[in-house]
């Protein structure tokens, strides 16, 4: 016979397990606790604090911010989701960090590089009422946008970097990478900005190129030398089929860049790209019904085949991380133990044996149970 | 007290007043902004400051003025989070913010009332169908006979029981609204029908009730009971307080009711008006209104059910010059006196109606 004391004990602790999981209980009031002392203190946000703000150019300023001790750091060419409050609205935008992933191993620091839009809220924001010792709310760096490890059996490919106006950023920082850790490999960068004085990071490129002996900086203005040509690209990297490309920037930039790469011999396969634009949903025919467990907390909810496993997740009342809600910036990111789900984007059905999958743009098929979001 | 006056406006006077409504609405929603926000947030601070004190007290008071002040702590941060943050929240007045803790759909709040089914029966049934008798199911609540229109029976002689009742127990009234008794007895509905409401609801009680009544009570070890008792007086105050100031906004003297047919194919100016009849305000302080989830502007409230609460003073000073311009009744005053005649109609239709005497007063203006 089991001791009564023991089994009442046990169920105490589930009890103060489930409530200190639970939102609107204790770990809901110790984190308001923890953030009336210091923002920074929270454990439910990523807090970051404003160390620093640089004009680049006079509409792009680089703010370097300091992430509370719970954020895990990042791989150059990623990006983080940036919140910020604006007239009582929360905005979330994403920005790519524009510097070397060591100067947050060695002084916890970070930076985004921001060029003000015309209209935009959240860029508008940054620039004019963003100062020192602020406070922001910030996602973890996700983004696929990262420099190939080369396969130990053949040759590492040339990196070649295509950049237009603040496209430069994530692509700063992959260089700043490449130069603390193989300072002599050869890379190129094509740099296409409206004229001389739209030049982003352009001191730094400098003195880039002058430490790095392997490193062409080709800087093209298009106000007084026209849009990107193969001829140009031709030119300026004559081994372009030989490379590994990196391309970010504006759209239309990109579409056409691509293009030009492609016709001048480069593998689609070798074609890295980073775009923040909206993705455009495909067609997408309302799945299966199912139950939805999120094994972690014990709760279920149904599904009806329309609502994503995020917007079901908070139907259950559960309080998952996410951050743009539309399959970009992967804050989301949960672990499916058994079901399929359809990716909304793409309409593409995502396999039983895929563990990670994005939240905001899942959409179960059937029944699915979610280990942890 | 059914109203015979409703369309004593011509149909372009109530198209106009619809009219100068709407652009009232659109001028403050356009005004939305950080003074919004910050009113919102700074309430939750208050709130969550006030738990935590609440909590700390009835936890570690020595004596019984710490443990009283604590379950004044408790009830006030119980009756802000229903009142003027989840109710509120509940109707949608913050979803413009964009933050999720805010978010209509997603806001569970500390009740044991499910969200989900107060969604349905508060925001869509009480909010679309106000005061129309057999449509609204928030009118008597289905306990309390207030109007001619429901035949007397004996049973409603004991009717003051029945709303002591409900008052004492309150969330639990309106945590079991859905359940819909009234059809269930009469057969319209089966038990099978309402399983999936019955699970939602036990869930959400059980959270309730292991909440206050197990976890904190046992955290506090020894003193368990006076935690466990300090919890169910803060409860209680919340629901006497919260059934007060519901019945305040509609079951008032003057407050009217209608008829299913009196608003069929009713327009956007109808919709006001009767949502303008239907209602009772109260007057009194700052304090008061925010303690009341500003439903002491229940007028207000609904005509513009999503937007801010806290807006509805301004607003009231421009829909009482519209009610005026009108010649249109606007039922308020004082909390106490609106509070009487709130006692004064539950004695009054306990007894049948007397045909010598009308019991429906006049409708006047305010």
């Amino acid at each position: 016979m089991q001791n009564p004391l023991s089994n009442a004990t046990q169920y105490i602790t589930t009890l103060a397990i489930r409530f200190w999981q639970q939102e609107g209980t204790l770990q809901t009031y110790l984190d308001f606790l923890l953030s009336e002392i210091d923002p920074m203190l929270s454990r439910k946000r990523n807090v970051a604090e404003v160390i620093q703000i640089i004009d680049e150019t006079a509409d792009t300023k680089t703010f370097v911010l300091r992430p509370s001790s719970r954020w895990q750091g990042f791989v150059a060419g990623q990006y983080i989701n940036v919140e910020t409050e604006i007239n009582g609205v929360m905005i979330r935008r994403n920005y790519s960090i524009s510097c070397a992933p060591k100067l947050f191993r060695e002084q916890q620091l970070i930076s985004i590089t921001v060029k003000k839009i015309e209209g935009g809220r959240a860029s508008t924001h940054l620039h004019e009422r963003l100062i020192v010792g602020d406070t922001l709310t910030i996602g973890l760096a996700s983004g696929d946008f990262t420099l190939q490890q080369p396969i130990s059996t053949q040759p590492p490919a040339k990196p070649l970097f295509i950049a237009a106006g603040s496209g430069i950023t994530p692509i700063m920082s992959m260089i700043k990478q490449i130069k603390e850790e193989t300072p002599e490999q050869s890379i190129s960068l094509i740099y296409y900005v409206n004229n001389p004085q739209a030049l982003i990071f352009e001191s730094q490129l400098q003195t880039l190129s002058k430490s790095m002996p392997n490193f062409s900086f080709y800087p093209h203005f298009t106000e007084s030398e026209g849009y990107i040509t193969s001829q140009q690209l031709q030119l300026d990297c004559p081994d372009i089929a030989e490379r590994t490309l990196y391309l970010c920037g504006p759209q239309g930039f990109m579409k056409s860049a691509s293009a030009h790469c492609l016709d001048l011999g480069l593998a689609p396969e070798r074609m890295h790209q980073e775009s923040f634009g909206s993705y455009v949903p495909a067609n997408f025919q309302p799945g299966t019904a199912g139950q939805i467990r999120f094994l972690n907390s014990g709760k279920y909810i149904e599904s009806n085949g329309k609502k994503t496993v995020l917007e079901l997740a908070e139907s259950a009342g559960l309080n998952p991380k996410y951050g743009c809600r539309s399959g970009i910036c992967h804050e989301c990111k949960c672990t499916k133990s058994t079901g399929q789900v359809l990716n909304r984007l793409t309409g593409e059905l995502i396999p039983d044996d895929q563990t990670h999958i994005q939240a905001c743009i899942s959409i179960p098929v059937g029944d699915l149970s979610i280990e942890s979001l | 007290m059914k109203t015979n006056i409703l369309h004593t406006l011509s149909h372009q006077e109530l198209e106009c007043f619809g009219d100068e409504l709407d652009k009232l609405r659109q001028e403050v929603i356009a005004d939305l902004g950080k003074r919004d926000a910050d009113h919102i947030r700074n309430i939750i601070q208050k709130q969550r400051y006030s738990e935590i004190a609440g909590r700390a007290l009835i936890h570690f008071s020595l004596n019984p003025i710490s443990w009283a002040a604590g379950v004044g702590l408790l009830s006030t941060a119980k009756i802000l989070e229903n009142m003027e943050i989840g109710h509120n929240v509940m109707h949608g007045q913050y979803d413009w913010m964009n933050d999720p803790q805010l978010n209509s759909q997603t806001y569970e709040w500390d009740t044991v009332c499910d969200s989900e089914s107060w969604r349905n029966t508060h925001n869509f049934e009480h909010h679309t169908y106000t005061n129309i008798l057999g449509k609204d199911r928030d009118y008597g609540y289905a306990v309390l006979r207030l109007t001619d229109d429901e035949p007397w029976k004996p049973r409603h002689l004991f009717q003051f029981i029945n709303y002591g009742l409900l008052s004492i127990f309150f969330q639990w009234g309106v945590g079991l609204h859905e359940l819909e008794t009234e059809k269930l007895r009469s057969g319209e509905i089966t038990w099978k029908d309402k399983l999936p409401f019955i699970k939602r609801f036990t869930k959400k009680a059980a959270k309730q009730v292991s909440k206050d009544y197990i976890l904190f009570p046992l955290l506090a070890g020894p003193a368990a009971p006076k935690v466990l008792i300090g919890n169910m007086l803060a409860n209680l105050n919340r629901n006497l307080w919260t059934s007060t100031i519901i019945f305040c906004g509609h079951f008032t003297e003057k407050a009217q009711t209608f008829r299913e047919d009196e608003c069929e194919n009713e327009t956007r100016g109808m919709w006001y008006y009767r949502q303008l009849l239907g209602s009772s305000n109260f007057t009194g302080g700052k304090w008061l209104h925010i303690m009341s989830g500003h439903l002491s502007y229940q007028i207000e409230h609904h005509m513009f059910p999503d937007i801010p609460a806290h807006r509805y003073p301004e607003m009231a000073t421009k829909v009482q010059q519209l009610c005026e311009k009108y010649d249109i009744p606007y039922n308020t005053g004082s909390f106490g006196s609106q509070f009487k005649t709130v006692l004064a109609r539950i004695a009054r239709y306990s007894l049948p109606p007397k045909k010598s005497a009308p019991l429906s007063p006049s409708v006047s203006g305010p």
